[in-house]
């Protein structure tokens, strides 16, 4: 049986190679096992034993001769085989897998440059996509209004302004106008196109306000589309009669009574224009389904740094001092009331709030120790590393001054009362920059004029303006500043801003912090 | 919910997991009778011995190849490298072997190994014992990788990484140590692949990662009084990864921010970038943003060391810019 | 160290003292099927690259044949040998060299990376000492399931300098492992002279130094292999801890199909050890000493070369996997 011998594959890259030598003639024999022709790579030069004995009949290559692995360059006959005679392997035989060489420069075939053909189809940018998707339109039927070559934004835009016949009422009010609880997948760019059209009847009423200037509000809510009108209310009834047809109230200080929210028909939003919310009955509000909102964030820093004035003041008996001097004295010793340094003291913080936490890093560095009761917070004492959470009780017993921080409702109306000071310290001081009812005003007075709390410093009163013959403006240890805690040039422009933007946002179905939970829209 | 120490949470999984399994082991360099160099091994030799819990001289490519080793004949391995820089001692074994065997075997073959290490940055650890290179093992198929970020997670991910038949890099953080959260008192696994959302939002959503998902929630609220609703969302599991969630938070939000302690230029934030990209474009209405470390080793000055990292205002500033126009 | 009392090369067992006409059997076993290998990989017909076992055939078989089919063995890039020796069916083998989906790893590793668990082989491999911990490990495996099975680590001179052999061995040592380390000194790591890139040449003399015994055996004398092998793993399996295990021995082929072997290596030098080739060491003292005759040996012989064709046809009737299944098995679970 004749035996082909082959150029074998020598090592994994090896794709041809070349018989560089025999070591037999044809007519010669050979063993199995005896070297019999050197094969060189382009790596290497290496013997190959003959696979089988018998007689070299053929070789079929010339020396040096490339050729690919497993061409057939020779034939081992054995005794008996007839052979017929194979043809040489033809010179310049393809060779299976050139290597192509390694391209070194750009290829100059390719046209770069295609001239922009007017029959191709016009190709939507991403943005279009998505602005098309969002308002429902098929983006293909957009046209190039401004002959770019490719469909925009804008394109979409104005096509959908053309066609649709979407009203303020429409079909798409109840997917945008939800409780502002749920996520909807709409981009800015659809929404200020939806809101536009949904905002267009909107009215807000400002029920009153303490300045004039509410160019800031009015700004922000005509731009979207919202009417807005002002008014002065200071009465139930004044209220209901200037917000029949509001859609939202924005409100300074006006009484938002329980008679006032039956009477609101279209009114779906209370926006108050700071934080507390004591002048709005909320379990009405909510029974009513209407939804409020208040001004969370605008000053935080503000009151926090305030209160933290108020307490260094107090520690330094500042206004006992200025009075001194204004009274011709200059003997501190004589001025002061004995007190120890501040390191030496026991801040008391009631109510852990965004404010109250400011206050308590503020302090904490200052004051030997930092008390802090929430009964929100009870049990975690490891929660914060700037406050100790103590009872109510440890708090009163053991505060060198107690700061105010919590709001005013049917718990904390005047919380501190005659019973609750006497059960301070003696010596100790309020500040209060809260809600001036939290502290029955009678009851400190007494304190004072017993020298049982050595001071006060308020920021809030029961009635403001303080009146005239209010008994706290005679003590040189009680600071009054008016209602100020909140200001600085940037809460003053949030307290316009953010609930005019809250209530543009609420308007566009986007979620909003709120009071209450709405979960079904009263049909109003 | 009880409150207890990252590293013990660790703890409490194995423990449970070897009084379980008699095949697992636990190797390590001082994890023995010093308990670890975080206490990550606290009572465990006390309580399972020396034929359990070995200490080995420092020999990383020993300890994860005689870990390998003894994973293919019926062991459950859990290798401690303590320190992830020192992985690379060990590459080799982990990527060349562990990584392959089930594949290359077709199945035959099981590799079911626990490599945990610790990465990060503690103040000036320097550039030895600070590295973040996780999304090297994440790049090799073959190789699950996570990164829990509170307690609750590494006893929830510890126990499905030992029950895991393939080899997993359990990467911690060593900033998290000796930090509680809450954990549950019943025993509980968590399934890898899927995400944590840390907070809701609307406007931009914010993916970070281990040490850095803090810093996202702190950046989040400083947002927030911008009036900007930040999502933030932890992947945990970087392999396999819970590329759907992903996806459905930047559909809705529209605009990303990718927070990672390691550098930007080829890691794990890369491939977040590129998911979106791929799956997510026309959703995008913004360029994506990523806060990652500076492309440099870690210095050891710290005021250095703090510029070269991510910050939460850098994250702020990141998703302002990402939600202006 | 004692060196468990054995003289350094020759062996002083009997034939009949041993199963020397298994061993003959299983070393032209290997002959056979690295050479049918060599031929159908030098058509072209094969992918990849192959490191063929020949020559040193009496290392695989004296070795594998102490041990138990439960015992483990990791390998090298080399493994071929090993493969065969721990028992391996060679149609699956073969086809998995061959690349084929009827291999025994569906032609997903090939040479390098062969792998069968019932036979507790752990796979050959394609980094040079990854042998050495992984056998460990495995030892460990068995140690810490309290089971009475050993591992067998196999590699070569290249792995003897590198931290891999270092690390492995020094574990091993301290904890006991039941695991033997068997060096198959070739003299060559690829194309490099061990003697050029090491100071001390007796890998024996290593063992000492991380406190387990060293023996040096000539490995092209099966009965040596066989006696020293023995001893080292009844000191594994019986708590005593591990060994290293020398065995001086020779490739006269080149490194990988496709090196001639010259280029660095005298052809005298190559001649001088085809003169001690293991297969004819044996086959010699068999008929001298009459254990068998010759044509009992022919016998096993062409038994043999039967068993490899047929393998060889197991392999070429594979056809090629279904690339659908290129994602499978990438993770466990």
């Amino acid at each position: 049986m004749p035996y082909n011998l082959l150029m074998p594959q020598l090592g994994m890259t090896m794709t041809e190679g070349s018989v560089v030598k025999w070591l037999k003639e044809p007519g010669d024999a050979v063993e199995k096992g005896e070297l019999l022709y050197l094969v060189q790579t382009d790596k290497v030069e290496i013997e190959i034993e003959s696979p089988c004995s018998g007689t070299l009949a053929q070789v079929l290559v010339d020396l040096g001769q490339l050729v690919p692995v497993g061409t057939v360059i020779g034939r081992v006959t054995q005794p008996g085989d007839s052979l017929e005679p194979m043809p040489r392997v033809a010179m310049n035989a393809p060779t299976a897998a050139q290597d192509s060489p390694i391209p070194s420069s750009p290829t100059s075939n390719t046209d770069v440059s295609a001239s922009p053909n007017s029959d191709r189809p016009r190709l939507p940018s991403q943005r279009a996509k998505k602005l098309a998707r969002e308002l429902g339109v098929d983006v293909h039927l957009v046209p190039d209004y401004d002959g770019s070559g490719r469909i925009v934004e804008a394109d979409v835009e104005r096509f959908y302004e053309e066609r649709s016949s979407v009203g303020p009422k429409s079909a798409l009010a109840p997917a945008v106008m939800s409780s502002g609880v749920d996520k909807n997948e709409t981009s800015s760019a659809a929404h200020k196109i939806i809101a536009a059209k949904m905002t267009a009847s909107l009215q807000v009423v400002i029920t009153d306000c303490p300045w004039e200037d509410n160019s800031v509000e009015r700004e922000i809510l005509e731009e979207n589309g919202i009417r807005v009108a002002r008014a002065q209310c200071t009465t139930p009834l004044e209220v209901i009669e200037a917000c029949k047809d509001a859609d939202a109230l924005l409100v300074g200080w006006a009484p938002i009574t329980d008679e006032v929210v039956r009477s609101l028909k279209r009114c779906r939003l209370l926006m108050r224009y700071g934080t507390g919310f004591d002048n709005i009955d909320l379990d009405a509000a909510t029974r009513a389904g209407i939804a409020v909102g208040v001004n969370a964030e605008y000053c935080l820093e503000e009151v926090a740094t305030h209160a933290l004035a108020l307490l260094l003041a107090c520690h330094r008996q500042l206004s006992v001092l200025q009075d001194g001097v204004r009274n011709r004295r200059w003997d501190p010793l004589n001025i002061f009331v004995p007190f120890p340094p501040l390191s030496q003291q026991t801040v008391g913080i009631l109510g852990f709030g965004r404010i109250g936490q400011r206050l308590a890093g503020m302090v904490r560095p200052l004051a030997k120790r930092v008390f802090v009761h929430d009964p929100l917070f009870s049990g975690r004492e490891e929660a914060n590393p700037n406050a100790q959470f103590v009872s109510f009780a440890q708090l009163l017993a053991e505060s060198d001054y107690i700061s105010i921080h919590v709001p005013l409702n049917k718990e904390t109306h005047h919380l501190f009362g005659a019973e609750t000071i006497a059960r301070m310290k003696k010596g100790a001081y309020i500040i209060n920059c809260a809600r001036g009812e939290i502290v029955d005003e009678a009851a400190l007075v007494v304190s004072l004029r017993q020298h049982h709390l050595a001071g006060a410093a308020l920021d809030v009163f029961s009635k403001e303006p303080l009146p005239a013959d209010s008994s706290l403006r005679g003590f040189p240890q009680v600071i009054t500043t008016p209602h100020a805690a909140w200001y600085s040039t940037q809460a003053d422009h949030r307290l316009h801003a953010n609930p005019a933007q809250n209530i543009v946002r609420f308007f566009r179905g986007e979620a909003i912090p709120l009071l209450n939970s709405i979960t079904a829209l009263g049909t109003k | 919910m009880r409150e207890i120490k990252y590293a013990d949470a660790g703890v409490e999984a194995i423990q449970e997991e070897m009084r379980r399994d008699p095949t697992i082991i636990y190797i390590g360099q001082g994890i023995g009778p010093r308990e670890g160099n975080y206490k990550q091994s606290r009572g465990l030799w006390a309580e399972f011995g020396d034929h359990r819990v070995r200490d080995t001289p420092i020999s990383e490519l020993g300890q994860v190849g005689l870990g390998v080793g003894a994973a293919m004949a019926g062991a459950r391995p859990i290798v401690d490298i303590v320190f992830l820089d020192m992985i690379m001692e060990a590459m080799g074994q982990i990527v060349e072997q562990a990584a392959t065997i089930h594949y290359t075997s077709n199945g035959k073959i099981k590799v079911p190994l626990v490599i945990r290490a610790a990465m990060g940055t503690v103040r000036s650890t320097g550039p030895h014992h600070s590295r973040c290179f996780y999304s090297w093992f994440a790049h090799v198929p073959g190789l699950k990788v996570v990164l829990p970020a509170s307690p609750e997670d590494v006893k929830g991910f510890m126990k499905t990484a030992i029950r895991d038949d393939g080899p997993v890099l359990f990467i911690e953080h060593k900033f998290f140590y000796n930090k509680k959260g809450p954990v549950p008192e019943e025993e509980y696994a968590i399934p890898f692949g899927k995400v944590r959302i840390l907070r809701e939002g609307s406007d931009v959503t914010i993916v970070a990662m281990s040490l850095m998902v803090g810093k996202a929630i702190e950046a989040a609220n400083i947002l927030s009084q911008e009036g900007i609703s930040a999502e933030v969302i932890d992947p945990r599991t970087i392999v396999p990864l819970d590329r759907e969630a992903i996806l459905e938070s930047v559909k809705r939000t529209g605009r990303l921010v990718i927070v990672d302690e390691a550098p930007a230029f080829c890691g794990f934030s890369a491939e977040l970038a590129a998911l979106v990209g791929e799956q997510a474009l026309e959703f995008l209405d913004a360029p994506m943003h990523r806060v990652c470390a500076l492309h440099t080793p870690h210095p050891f000055n710290p005021v250095l060391e703090t510029a070269m990292l991510p910050s939460v205002s850098k994250i702020v500033d990141a998703a302002r810019a990402a939600t202006r126009g | 160290m004692t060196s468990l009392g054995l003289a350094v090369g020759g062996s002083r067992l009997r034939i009949s003292e041993a199963p020397t006409l298994e061993m003959y059997g299983c070393m032209v076993r290997i002959r056979l099927f690295e050479l049918k290998l060599q031929e159908i990989y030098r058509s072209g017909a094969m992918p990849g690259f192959i490191h063929l076992y020949v020559g040193e055939e009496a290392v695989a078989a004296g070795v594998c044949q102490n041990l138990n089919q439960d015992d483990y063995v990791t390998s090298t890039h080399r493994g071929h040998g090993h493969a065969i020796a721990k028992g391996i069916p060679m149609g699956p083998a073969f086809a998995e060299i061959w690349g084929k989906p009827n291999g025994c790893n569906g032609g997903r590793g090939g040479s390098m990376h062969i792998y069968d668990p019932s036979y507790g082989f752990l796979g050959t491999n394609g980094i040079v000492a990854a042998s050495v911990p992984l056998g460990a490990g495995a030892a460990l495996g068995a140690q810490v399931r309290g089971t009475k099975q050993v591992a067998v680590s196999f590699f070569g001179d290249g792995a003897v300098n590198n931290c891999a052999f270092h690390e492995g061995i020094n574990l091993a040592a301290i904890w006991k492992l039941p695991v033997v380390f068997v060096c198959e000194n070739n003299l060559y790591a690829t194309e490099t002279p061990f003697a050029k890139v090491t100071l001390n040449t007796d890998v024996a003399s290593r063992g000492p130094a991380y406190g387990i015994p060293g023996i040096s055996v000539d490995g092209n004398d099966v009965l040596a292999v066989y006696e020293a092998a023995r001893e080292a793993i009844k000191c594994a399996r019986s708590g005593g801890g591990p060994t290293l295990v020398e065995c001086k021995t020779y490739r006269p082929l080149g490194h990988f199909e496709g090196d001639p072997g010259i280029g660095y290596r005298t052809r005298e030098e190559i001649a001088e050890w085809k003169q001690r080739d293991p297969i004819n060491l044996i086959r010699e003292r068999i008929l001298a000493d009459g254990l068998a005759t010759t044509d009992k040996l022919a016998a096993i012989w062409s038994n043999l070369e039967a068993e490899i064709e047929a393998a060889y046809q197991y392999a070429k009737s594979g056809g090629e996997p279904d690339a659908s299944t290129v994602e499978d098995y990438v993770y466990a679970n």
